[in-house]
């Protein structure tokens, strides 16, 4: 390369390096062993590696030809995260990092996101009936979802859920009380 | 540039990549169209016996997901078992073909080859060893299934009288005991139900539904729970009897003796509606509650104050479920618990107790209305001529369920007592894992001329089977799911069987709709096996041969069994080298027997097997939490990892079954069996635990 | 001096007035590397585009990722990683680099420092849809319709380079992966697989193929991509280089008319942009020209 190049280079660099950051988009939820927001970005190139290896379909990447276009988030309304951790082997870059596939560990260290209950949608805390579903299929049980009353309705720990969302996808379809929101810190504790 | 001349060869080379490029664009957009829309179907999930009802989503040939159908009577209701439907439909580890055996290995084959061979060793098994040497066995997805009397059906045209079901270990003992006291098994009206005990049951995990129905009574200060565990239910309940596994029956005696101290039953009500009282007060004398609490472990005091709830607070229910039943004197206790509901009825009271068999239009000219009814199409194939594996050692058994006993199953086939058995079908059972004396299943396995295994998995049992069938799902067999592969649905492969075997005559219908369709009559027992109401003054009140609650059965006492509800002892107790009590088999969330283990999101409720300990006991075992341990008992060994809770009581351990690679049935001995109905003893074992190799891992 | 006297020059062309294209030059030598090559070329773009549908076929299963998982941009192949160095880069430079991304880039940077650019010759998913745009312009050629062939100045892909590798450290977020095209091939092979259409990434290799069509031929891969500059970059003291030995060489400028990357051959001007695809080699009427390892250039 010579020194046009070089100068072409130098000036390219520059060019890029004063593009505005444009305003955040709407946080989407991550695979588990997310990077927070802006770390993930950083280090995620897009491979689809993740969504490859995910054995029920639930990474996703969004259509258009955005700057969120090679970032995986989950459709957990459409199928839930088992919690394999495979994607997390897969990632090339670690911008989801690797966390085994242990419970113990997946307990601590999994935050996809946090429980947000709808009391109005909610069959038991509404009064319409007991359901009892969303304990049913929790994979870390009362630390994350704990039921209570006699008309057994669920009392959601944001601390102790890992954000799998087959309590999402248990709800009812009358109700749809509960979803999986993005956390403030990313999706890794 | 020229526009003229024709193409040359070097032109098409040239012209190649444009069609590649046109056809990778053709491709391109036959791939990318809009996928088929989805359409809906509707079905009721079965995998338990509460058919809750469901929906499902299918594009194409794949079940999206499924939900509950909230315009069903079971309102949007779908535990995780529902919801992990499609997983199972579209696991990968479905079989898709039949398999055949050669030499070591399974080798996939078509259906023709493989039913065929089928054919071949049923003929030379009947030819060598007559036609009762071939065993049907069905699993629980067959319970209560329209198909088992097609199975009862081909195994009579063949002339076997030997088909086993779940029957042999579950539910039978709690059947019997309330059908030889009030004349049937029943269930409870829960709403008006006053106070309500749970005994040996969960139906937190059983009977996921009416769970918080359940729970509620709780709420008002009425709800007794009876586990040797603190289960989620047991630890909101008014009161939690921690009772030593196996005691039951003595803890329900001791409960009769105070509500007869006390006065709390309703002498007029008993001298109208059942035979024996008197014999049972008599019983119940020798059950003071200081006797009960130092053979049960639950204190006198606690005994006293449920006695007092029961025989006030009433109408009073009791639910007892397989805790109950899995011990030697199963029978015994639910008699004995029967008989406690019973006193606790009072005049003018409604009846809370919902019988699944009539009673009180009972048919005083016929069989107990408890005994099975079998009905099949013309022409009804001739009797069978061979008694049926079990029938000398539980005639009992057999009259309520004209069926063998499969308990006794390995014994037929390594024994040839009481005759010889060289093939075995399996429809959905993993009999080698979830029958009991697995050891000795493993070695009748070897000595079989043929095992058949009809199910959508390859299981333990499949893998020592000679011909593997794939099962359709019972999605697919309701439409709620596309076919899969080659399954078939499990009436299909019935009666393909029945063609192979020769009994095509029998099974003229070709399809199900078909068959359930043809209209039946009824095929009685043989006299002998079926005892009637005898007849008397009045009407009968229930379906019992005096037309009474036999509180003392004569049934029993006919039989050569204690005609009150006596309560024996386990046969196995604690000793030096066993100092603790076994209890396998309670439910777990995650699994239901030995299905769902290869569902990944079933596997993250459970991941493995664990042993529960308390922390004594695993102290003086020189255990710890997380630890690999071994549970050896006097007929086997297994390896687990443990958990320490205080949810046991002390001198118990407790363990799930139907683990392939933990399997509880290598602990339990298969030849300790309820003398009445040959029911195991899975919750009364004994064992030590010790640590493993690697203990700290 | 031209020679379209030249045997190997097929009778249309002789008779045409235009200048020589390089659809119509016969590649006669070096047989066994072209083969080679395209072999290596035809495994790199079924990997590309099957095994996202091979991934999609595995249901509730997990992918046998031990074995091989991903595609151009960042394979994984019994353990190894090979990291497209425009990833790594982008990567390091916005600040997202974890413990393990070294380990990562270096296999792809080591065979780039030994064999140079080698990976848009041999590897890049994009060479067949560049195969039809040539095929394009030939047709178009031959139904009378001009086409254009812009050549942009070599200092141009740098700028590019520079613009997205700025880009990305600025915003924090990997440019690359939105407008380079074998990292937007496979992406959008794996959504097509997984049944989610095509995105956007379609859209943007739609627009670089027009481009090389209409405006410029193989043009974004010899001025404009990104990737295809840092391969340059990095492979600059590669030993495998383009040889001529002058004394056989007719100056015939065949070599310098099928080479895609606008390097000259002829006049021993193989820069930092040859992609060794042998082309070159392979139209000489002579063999004068050969692809070998040498040491420093005198």
């Amino acid at each position: 390369m010579n020194r046009r190049g070089v100068l072409a280079l130098a000036a390219g660099a520059v060019s890029g390096l004063l593009v505005r950051r444009p305003r955040a988009a709407a946080a989407e939820l991550r695979p588990p062993g997310a990077l927070p927001p802006g770390a993930f970005e950083r280090a995620c190139i897009g491979c689809f590696r993740c969504a490859e290896v995910c054995p029920t379909r639930a990474i996703r990447f969004p259509p258009g030809a955005g700057l969120d276009a090679g970032h995986p988030f989950l459709a957990l309304r459409e199928s839930a995260c088992v919690l394999c951790m495979a994607c997390t082997e897969a990632c090339p870059t670690g911008a989801l990092a690797r966390i085994p596939a242990v419970p113990e560990r997946v307990a601590a260290e999994v935050r996809i996101g946090v429980p947000v209950l709808d009391r109005k949608s909610c069959l038991p805390w509404s009064g319409q009936g007991v359901c009892r579903l969303c304990a049913y299929v929790c994979p870390v049980g009362a630390r994350a979802v704990e039921l209570v009353g006699p008309q057994q309705a669920p009392l959601f720990h944001a601390e102790g859920c890992v954000g799998c969302g087959l309590c999402e996808e248990a709800c009812p379809e009358e109700a749809r009380a509960v979803r999986i929101a993005p956390a403030t810190g990313g999706g890794r504790a | 540039m020229s526009r003229r001349g024709r193409l040359s060869r070097r032109d098409l080379l040239r012209a190649a990549p444009i069609a590649g490029a046109g056809a990778a664009a053709v491709a391109t957009g036959v791939v990318a169209r809009a996928p088929a829309p989805a359409r809906v179907t509707r079905g009721q999930c079965r995998f338990c016996l509460l058919h809750c009802d469901l929906r499902g989503r299918v594009s194409g040939s794949t079940l999206l997901r499924v939900d509950g159908d909230t315009a069903g009577e079971t309102r949007g209701f779908l535990c995780q078992h529902g919801h992990a439907l499609p997983s199972v439909v579209h696991s990968p580890e479905r079989l898709r073909r039949p398999l055949v055996r050669r030499g070591d290995r399974l080798v996939e084959t078509s259906w023709d080859e493989a039913l065929g061979l089928i054919g071949e060793r049923m003929a030379m098994v009947r030819a060598r060893f007559g036609p009762e040497a071939v065993a049907f066995q069905t699993g629980w997805p067959l319970v209560r299934h329209p198909l088992m009397e097609w199975i009862q059906r081909l195994a009579r045209a063949w002339g076997t009288p030997n088909v086993v079901s779940v029957a042999s270990l579950c539910e039978t003992s709690g059947r019997m005991g309330q059908a030889l006291t009030v004349g049937s098994k029943y269930r409870h009206d829960l709403r008006q139900t006053r106070t309500l005990a749970i005994w040996g049951a969960n139906p937190t995990h059983s009977t996921p539904l009416l769970a918080h129905v359940v729970a509620h009574k709780a709420t008002d200060g009425r709800l007794v729970v009876v586990d040797p565990v603190r289960t989620e239910l047991a630890a909101v309940a008014t009161e939690h009897l921690a009772v030593r596994p196996g005691t039951d029956g003595a803890l329900a005696l001791g409960l009769v003796h105070l509500l007869v101290r006390e006065g709390l039953v309703d002498r007029a009500l008993l001298e109208r509606e059942t035979v024996g009282f008197e014999a049972l007060a008599g019983l119940a004398a020798t059950y003071p509650p200081e006797r009960v609490a130092a053979l049960t472990g639950v204190p006198a005091d606690q005994v006293a104050r449920v006695a007092r709830l029961l025989g006030t607070e009433t109408p009073t229910g009791i639910w007892s479920g397989l805790g109950v039943e899995h011990h030697e004197n199963g029978v015994q206790t639910v008699r004995a618990i029967a008989a406690l509901e019973a006193l606790c009825r009072r005049s003018g009271e409604p009846e809370i107790r919902q019988d699944l068999t009539p009673v009180r239009t009972a048919d005083a000219t016929g069989p107990l209305p408890a005994l099975p009814r079998f009905s099949t199409p013309e022409p009804v194939p001739p009797a069978v001529e061979a008694v049926p594996v079990g029938s000398g050692e539980h005639p009992l058994f057999e009259m309520f369920n004209r069926e063998a006993q499969g308990n006794l199953l390995a014994r037929a086939i390594l024994e040839d007592r009481p005759y010889p058995v060289r093939a075995l079908v399996l429809v959905a059972s993993n009999a080698l894992v979830t029958s009991p004396g697995s050891t000795a299943l493993a070695r009748a396995a070897e000595q079989l001329e043929l095992l058949v295994s009809v199910d959508p998995f390859l299981t333990a049992s499949g893998r020592r089977a000679h011909v593997v069938l794939p099962a359709a799902t019972f999605a697919e067999s309701e439409g709620v799911a596309p076919p899969q592969h080659e399954a078939w649905p499990d009436w299909k492969v019935v009666f393909a069987l029945a063609r192979v075997m020769g009994l095509g005559a029998w099974f003229p219908w070709t399809t199900w709709a078909e068959a359930e369709r043809a209209s039946r009559v009824p095929v009685p027992p043989p006299p002998e096996l079926a005892p009637r109401i005898e007849p008397g003054p009045g009407r009968p009140l229930v379906g019992t041969p005096s037309g009474k609650i036999e509180l003392a059965s004569g049934l029993l006492e006919r039989a050569g069994h204690p005609a009150l509800p006596e309560w024996t002892p386990p046969s196995l107790r604690p000793s030096a080298d066993f100092p603790l009590m076994l209890v396998t088999g309670p439910r777990t969330r995650a699994y239901i027997n030995s299905q769902f283990r290869q569902v990944a999101r079933i596997r993250l409720l459970e991941p493995e097997a664990v042993v529960r300990v308390h922390p004594e006991a695993a102290r003086a075992s020189g255990l710890t939490h997380g630890d690999r341990v071994a549970i050896v008992s006097p007929v086997g060994r297994v390896e687990l990892r443990l958990a320490v809770t205080t949810d046991v009581r002390q001198d118990v351990v407790v363990m799930p079954a139907g683990w392939e690679e933990a399997n509880a049935n290598l602990l339990i001995d298969g030849k300790r069996l309820d003398p009445i109905s040959g029911f195991p003893a899975f919750r009364s074992g004994v064992c030590r635990l010790e640590p493993t190799v690697a203990a700290h891992g | 001096m031209t020679h379209l006297g030249s045997p190997e020059i097929s009778t249309a062309a002789r008779r045409a007035r235009g200048v020589l294209q390089p659809w119509d030059v016969r590649l006669r030598g070096a047989r066994g590397y072209q083969r080679i090559r395209r072999a290596v070329l035809t495994v790199s773009v079924l990997t590309v585009v099957g095994t996202p549908f091979l991934a999609a076929r595995f249901a509730d299963r997990s992918f046998p990722a031990g074995i091989f998982v991903g595609a151009t941009t960042a394979a994984r192949a019994l353990g190894v990683e090979f990291l497209d160095p425009l990833m790594s880069a982008g990567v390091l430079l916005a600040g997202g680099a974890r413990p393990g991304l070294l380990a990562a880039a270096l296999p792809v940077l080591l065979l780039v420092v030994v064999l140079g650019r080698f990976f848009c010759g041999w590897l890049c998913p994009y060479l067949p849809l560049l195969a039809a745009s040539n095929a394009v312009r030939w047709a178009l050629g031959r139904l009378g319709i001009p086409t254009l062939d812009v050549r942009l100045p070599g200092w141009v892909r740098f700028a590019v380079l520079g613009g997205v590798l700025g880009g990305t450290a600025a915003l924090g977020v990997q440019l690359a992966a939105l407008v380079y095209p074998p990292a937007l091939l496979a992406r959008s092979a794996y959504r097509l697989a997984f049944g989610f259409g095509l995105g956007g990434g379609a859209a943007v290799v739609a627009a670089v193929w027009l481009f090389d069509t209409t405006v410029s031929r193989a043009g974004f891969c010899r001025s404009l991509c990104p990737g295809g500059a840092l391969f340059s970059l990095l492979g600059a003291r590669s030993p495998v280089r383009v040889r001529r030995v002058a004394s056989q060489c007719t100056d015939c400028t065949v070599c310098d008319v099928v080479c895609n990357l606008g390097q000259r051959p002829m006049s021993d001007a193989v820069g930092t942009g040859c992609e060794r695809c042998g082309r070159c080699v392979a139209s000489c009427p002579t063999a004068a020209l050969s692809l070998s390892l040498e040491g420093r250039r005198r």
